[in-house]
C-alpha cells in the first residue's frame, strides 16, 4: 500500500518530462524555375522520440501561393519512425527576379494541454525549404567539392559538381583544388578533366590524386574556370588515419623498493599536435592481480612529433619477477592500448614487446649483483651457525 | 504385312554381316604330320610318349603343324606376338616343361603372329573345348614326354585372340570446380566375337592412387563409357586428379593410359547481396552510413574480405570510397558524405580472387533538420506579484534543444501570451528568452545568437543560430525569465512556445 505513491511519483515524473522532438528531410529542395513549372516533392515526417503526435503541415514565403499541400493534417504514431508526405509546386508563369526564391513548408506538431501552475510548454515545428533558382541571364554556375577519406599514396579523387544556373551553355569548365597544409600554406595542385555545361544542367568534375602527404588534417579549395569566369568552393579532409602510437618505455635509475618512474614515449603520426593526450597504467601479474594502477599527467604531442609520458611505481611491496604494464594512451576520444611484459629485479626493470628488449633499466653490475648475492649467503649460514650454538648451549 | 516382315529380317541379316565381318572369323589348327605343309612348330619323336626338338632340327619326324584358315603368317619364332608353348631341355631329344616352369630356360617352343593385330591365346587345359586348336599334350609339368593331343591329359590349347584396344578416355570436366562431380568415361574396343569387355581404373590424387575409387566394369565393345563418379564431396581445391585406364577382354590387358590432369579450380565467391542502404531510398538522411550486405558464400569454404565502392556515377566511374579488405558485412562510412546521389556495390575475395558485383544500388542522401527538446515544459510554480523567476539557477531547468539532423540549424521561437494582466503581455518584460550554453560548449554561433534576454513574442524571433549537427556540440539551452505583474489577477498561468527549426 506504501508503494502506491511512490509509483504515482514515478509515473507523474516520467509524464512530466517528455521529449519533443521532430524532423524534417529534406531540410531544403532545389527547383530550376521553369514557367509553370509543375512538380510534386516529397518530404519524410521523422518521429525520432517515436512518440503518438499530430502535426500541421502548411506553406509559408513568398511562394507559398504556389505550393498546395497534399495533407495539412497528419497524424504519427510512436510505432512509426517516418512519414512520407508530399506537396505539389505550379510556378507562374513568369518570376521576375533572377536569382533564389523561396518557401518554407512547415511541420508543426500540435500542441498538448498545459498543465496547473505557471507553465510554459515547448512545441516544435521544423521547416523545409524550397529553393526556386531563377536563371541568372548570361552565363553562372555553382560548385560543390566533394572530398573523400584520403590514404597516403593510394590513388583517389576529389569530386566537383558544377550546376549551371545561367541561361546560357557553359562551353568549357574545368576545376583546379589547391590543397593546403594546417599552417595553410599551398601543398599541391590538381586539375580536374574538362566539360561543357547545358544550361540548368549538371556536370561532376573529378581530379584524380595520389596524396604524398603525411596522415593529417587538410584543406581543399576547388575553383572552377568557366568561360573565363570563376566561383570556388572548400572543404576540410584528411589523409590517413589519427592515430597516437607508443613507441617505448624505459625506467632508469630503479632500485626495488624505490619509486619505479616509467617513461612512455609517444608518437603523433598527425599533421597536428594533439592536446591533452595522457596515459592510463596498470601493472598485473599473470593472473590478473591488480598491483598499481597510475593515470599520467597529460601532454601535447606536437605533430609528427614524439612525447615522454611519466607513470609511477611504489615497488616497496614487490617481489622481483614478470609483470604485465598494460597502457592506455587517451586522446581526443580516441584510445590505443599497448602491454608490455616487465621484469623486475632488484636494480633493474626491463621491458620488451613483440619479444624483443627494448628498455633497460640500469645497466648490469655482474660482479655487484654476485658480491651481494655472496653476502647474503654469508649472513644465512652465519645465522644457522649462531642458532644451531644457542641451541646446544641450551642442552647444556 | 509378311513382305514388311520378310524386308526387316533381311535388313538385319545385312546388317548382322556388316558387322561381323569386322570381327575375327579367323581359326587355327594344329596335328601331328609327318609333312608339314604349314607352320612346323616343332617336332616329336613319336605320336605318343616322345621326346621333343625344336623346329630347326631334323632329328624326328614327326612335326606339330599347323595352318591358320586365313593364311596369316605364323611362325614358331619368339618374336613379334607369340606365345611360349613349352621349355625343352635342349634343341633335340629334349624333355618338355610347361612355360610356367623354369626348369629349361633355354629352349623355348614358340607360336607367334607378325601381322593382323592378333594375339595368340594359348593355355593349359584339360580339353581344349572353346580354344581353335590342340597341339599337343604332355605327361608333366616339367622333365615331361610329349605327344599328341589324345596321348596327355594336359593339352596345349591355342587360338587367336584379337587383343582388345582402348579407343577413348577422359577426365571430365576440364575445369572442374570444388561443386563438379568428375567423370570417368572409356571407350573399348575388341575384334573377337563374343569377349567380354571389362575396363579397370586407378584414380589418383596428387600423384597418390585412391584404392577406394579404383575398380573394373564391363563395358559394351565400342560404345563410350561413364565408368566412374567421382563425387564432388571428394575434391578440394587445387587437388589434381588422374584416372589411369585399361582394357581387358579376359585374356589380354591394353596398356595402361592416363587421362589429362585435372586440377581443381578455386570458386569464386558468390555474388553479394545488398541490404542497406534500400535502393533507391530517395530521402536517406545518414551522412556516416553503415553500408551493409548479405555474407557471400564459397563453395571452397574460403574466409571471404569485401570491397565496396561508393561512387557519385552511376556507372561507378570514379569511386569515392573504394575499400578493401572489409573481413565482414558492414562498412561505416568514415567521414560524412554529403548530399548526393550515391551508387553502391560490393563484391567478395576468397583471397585468390573476387566474386561478381553486387547488383548497384542508389540512395539520395538529403539534409534533415531534426530538433529534440528534452523537456516539454518548464513549471514556474505557484507566483505572486512582483515575483521572478528564471531558469539561470536551474529552477525550474531551462529547455534543452539538441540538433539531431545533418545540417546546422537557425531556431526562432514564438509564444502564446503567458499573463492575463494588459500590461504584461507578450512584446514585454515579463515573458523573455535567450539562448545559453549547455554542457556542450561551442554548439552554436554565440555572437549570432540571442544570449541576452529578449521579449517573448507571437511572431518567430530568432534565438539560435546555426546550431551545431556534431554529436558532441549540438545542445544549447534556452533561458526563460517570468515576471509577475502588479495587476496579474490570480490563478493558473501557461503559454505555449513553439520553437522553429531550419536550415542554416
Amino acid at each position: 500500500m506504501k508503494l502506491k505513491p511512490i509509483l504515482l511519483i514515478i509515473v507523474i515524473l516520467v509524464l512530466a518530462n517528455q521529449t519533443y522532438a521532430l524532423g524534417i528531410a529534406p531540410s531544403h529542395s532545389d527547383v530550376i524555375f521553369e514557367p509553370a513549372l509543375e512538380k510534386t516533392i516529397q518530404l519524410k515526417v521523422i518521429n525520432n522520440a517515436h512518440k503518438d503526435f499530430d502535426a500541421v503541415v502548411y506553406a509559408e514565403g513568398a511562394l507559398a501561393e504556389y505550393i498546395m499541400i497534399d495533407e495539412p493534417m497528419i497524424k504519427l504514431t510512436k510505432d512509426q519512425d517516418s512519414k512520407i508526405i508530399s506537396y505539389k509546386i505550379n510556378l507562374p508563369k513568369s518570376l521576375e527576379k533572377q536569382g533564389l526564391h523561396e518557401a518554407s513548408i512547415v511541420i508543426r506538431e500540435i500542441p498538448k494541454t498545459t498543465k496547473g501552475g505557471t507553465t510554459v510548454t515547448a512545441n516544435v515545428a521544423v521547416v523545409s525549404k524550397l529553393n526556386v533558382m531563377v536563371p541568372y541571364k548570361g552565363k553562372y554556375a555553382e560548385i560543390k567539392l566533394f572530398v573523400t577519406d584520403f590514404k597516403q599514396n593510394k590513388e583517389s579523387n576529389f569530386a566537383v559538381e558544377v550546376r549551371n544556373l545561367g541561361t546560357k551553355d557553359i562551353l568549357e569548365a574545368k576545376a583546379i583544388i589547391d590543397i593546403y597544409g594546417p599552417l595553410n600554406n599551398k601543398l599541391a595542385t590538381v586539375t580536374s578533366n574538362k566539360a561543357s555545361v547545358k544550361s540548368k544542367d549538371k556536370e561532376i568534375l573529378i581530379a584524380k590524386w595520389i596524396p604524398e602527404l603525411g596522415p593529417g588534417s587538410y584543406h581543399a579549395v576547388a575553383t572552377l574556370i568557366y568561360d573565363e569566369l570563376n566561383t570556388k568552393d572548400e572543404k576540410s579532409f584528411t589523409i590517413g588515419t589519427l592515430e597516437l602510437g607508443i613507441v617505448s618505455i624505459s625506467v632508469t635509475d630503479f632500485r626495488l623498493g624505490g619509486i619505479a618512474k616509467f617513461d612512455i614515449l609517444v608518437e603523433n603520426n598527425w599533421n597536428t599536435e594533439i592536446q591533452g593526450a595522457y596515459a592510463e597504467t596498470t601493472v598485473k601479474d599473470d593472473n590478473g592481480k591488480i598491483y598499481t594502477q597510475f593515470k599520467t599527467a597529460s601532454a601535447d604531442i606536437p605533430a609528427f612529433g614524439k612525447q615522454e609520458l611519466n607513470a609511477y611505481w611504489d615497488t616497496a611491496k614487490v617481489i622481483p619477477g614478470a609483470y604485465k604494464f598494460d597502457i592506455v594512451l587517451n586522446y581526443l576520444g580516441q584510445k590505443t592500448e599497448k602491454i608490455f611484459d616487465i621484469m623486475v629485479e632488484y636494480d633493474k626493470i626491463t621491458a620488451s614487446l613483440v619479444g624483443k628488449a627494448i628498455a633497460v633499466g640500469e645497466e648490469e653490475k655482474p660482479a655487484l649483483v654476485k658480491s651481494v648475492y655472496i653476502l647474503i649467503f654469508l649472513v644465512v649460514i652465519l645465522i644457522i651457525f649462531n642458532v644451531v650454538i644457542y641451541f646446544k648451549k641450551i642442552k647444556r | 504385312m509378311n513382305n514388311t516382315k520378310i524386308f526387316f529380317g533381311i535388313w538385319i541379316l545385312f546388317l548382322a554381316l556388316i558387322v561381323s565381318s569386322h570381327f575375327v572369323d579367323t581359326s587355327l589348327s594344329c596335328e601331328v604330320v609327318t609333312t608339314c605343309s604349314y607352320t612346323d612348330i616343332f617336332h616329336i619323336s613319336d605320336e605318343t610318349n616322345a621326346h621333343a626338338e625344336l623346329s630347326n632340327n631334323s632329328d624326328y619326324n614327326y612335326k606339330i603343324c599347323c595352318n591358320d584358315t586365313e593364311g596369316l603368317n605364323i611362325g614358331a619364332s619368339c618374336s613379334d606376338e607369340y606365345f611360349i608353348l613349352l621349355h625343352l631341355s635342349n634343341q633335340t631329344n629334349a624333355h618338355a616343361e610347361l612355360n610356367n616352369e623354369s626348369n629349361y630356360n633355354e629352349f623355348n617352343v614358340c607360336i607367334n603372329i607378325s601381322s593382323g593385330g592378333l594375339k595368340f591365346n594359348c593355355g593349359y587345359k584339360s580339353n581344349c573345348s572353346g580354344y581353335d586348336t590342340c597341339i599337343a599334350s604332355v605327361s608333366n609339368s616339367t622333365n615331361a614326354h610329349v605327344g599328341n593331343c589324345t596321348d596327355y591329359s594336359t593339352k596345349i590349347c591355342c587360338e587367336f585372340n584379337a587383343a582388345p584396344t582402348l579407343d577413348y578416355l577422359n577426365l571430365t570436366p576440364v575445369s572442374p570446380y570444388t561443386t563438379d562431380n568428375l567423370y570417368v568415361n572409356v571407350t573399348c574396343s575388341d575384334n573377337d566375337v563374343g569377349d567380354t569387355i571389362i575396363a579397370y581404373w586407378n584414380i589418383y590424387k596428387n600423384d597418390s592412387v585412391q584404392s577406394a575409387q579404383g575398380g573394373s566394369l564391363e563395358v559394351i565393345n565400342g560404345f563410350n563409357t561413364l565408368v566412374k563418379t567421382i563425387g564432388s564431396s571428394n575434391t578440394v581445391k587445387h587437388d589434381e586428379w588422374i584416372a589411369e585406364l585399361w582394357c581387358n577382354d579376359e585374356k589380354t590387358n591394353t596398356l595402361k593410359q592416363n587421362t589429362s590432369t585435372r586440377t581443381i579450380l578455386n570458386s569464386p565467391p558468390s555474388k553479394v547481396i545488398l541490404l542497406y542502404p534500400e535502393n533507391n531510398d530517395t530521402l536517406f538522411t545518414n551522412r556516416t552510413p553503415r553500408f551493409n550486405w548479405i555474407a557471400a558464400t564459397d563453395a571452397d569454404n574460403d574466409n571471404l574480405t569485401y570491397q565496396i565502392h561508393v561512387s557519385l556515377f552511376s556507372n561507378m566511374s570514379n569511386p569515392q570510397t573504394n575499400e578493401t579488405g572489409i573481413s565482414n558485412t558492414s562498412y561505416i562510412q568514415p567521414s560524412e558524405l554529403d548530399f548526393a546521389v550515391y551508387y553502391w556495390r560490393v563484391r567478395a575475395n576468397d583471397s585468390e580472387e573476387y566474386g561478381n558485383w553486387s547488383d548497384i544500388w542508389n540512395f539520395t542522401l538529403v539534409p534533415s533538420v531534426s530538433i529534440i527538446v528534452t523537456q516539454d515544459t518548464m513549471n514556474f510554480g505557484i507566483m505572486e506579484q512582483f515575483d521572478v523567476n528564471d531558469t539561470t539557477n536551474d529552477q525550474p531547468n531551462p529547455f534543452e534543444l539538441e540538433n539531431d539532423g545533418s545540417v546546422g540549424v537557425n531556431v526562432s521561437v514564438k509564444s502564446t501570451s503567458l499573463w492575463q494582466s494588459t500590461s504584461a503581455q507578450l512584446n514585454t518584460s515579463y515573458f523573455q528568452f535567450k539562448a545559453d550554453n549547455s554542457t556542450e560548449a561551442n554548439s552554436f554561433d554565440w555572437l549570432n545568437s540571442q544570449i541576452t534576454w529578449a521579449d517573448m513574442s507571437d511572431v518567430y524571433k530568432s534565438i539560435i543560430n546555426t546550431l551545431n549537427p556534431t554529436n558532441s556540440n549540438d545542445l544549447a539551452e534556452i533561458e526563460i525569465r517570468v515576471e509577475v505583474a502588479s495587476d496579474e489577477p490570480p490563478g493558473s498561468k501557461s503559454a505555449i512556445l513553439t520553437f522553429k527549426a531550419e536550415e542554416s
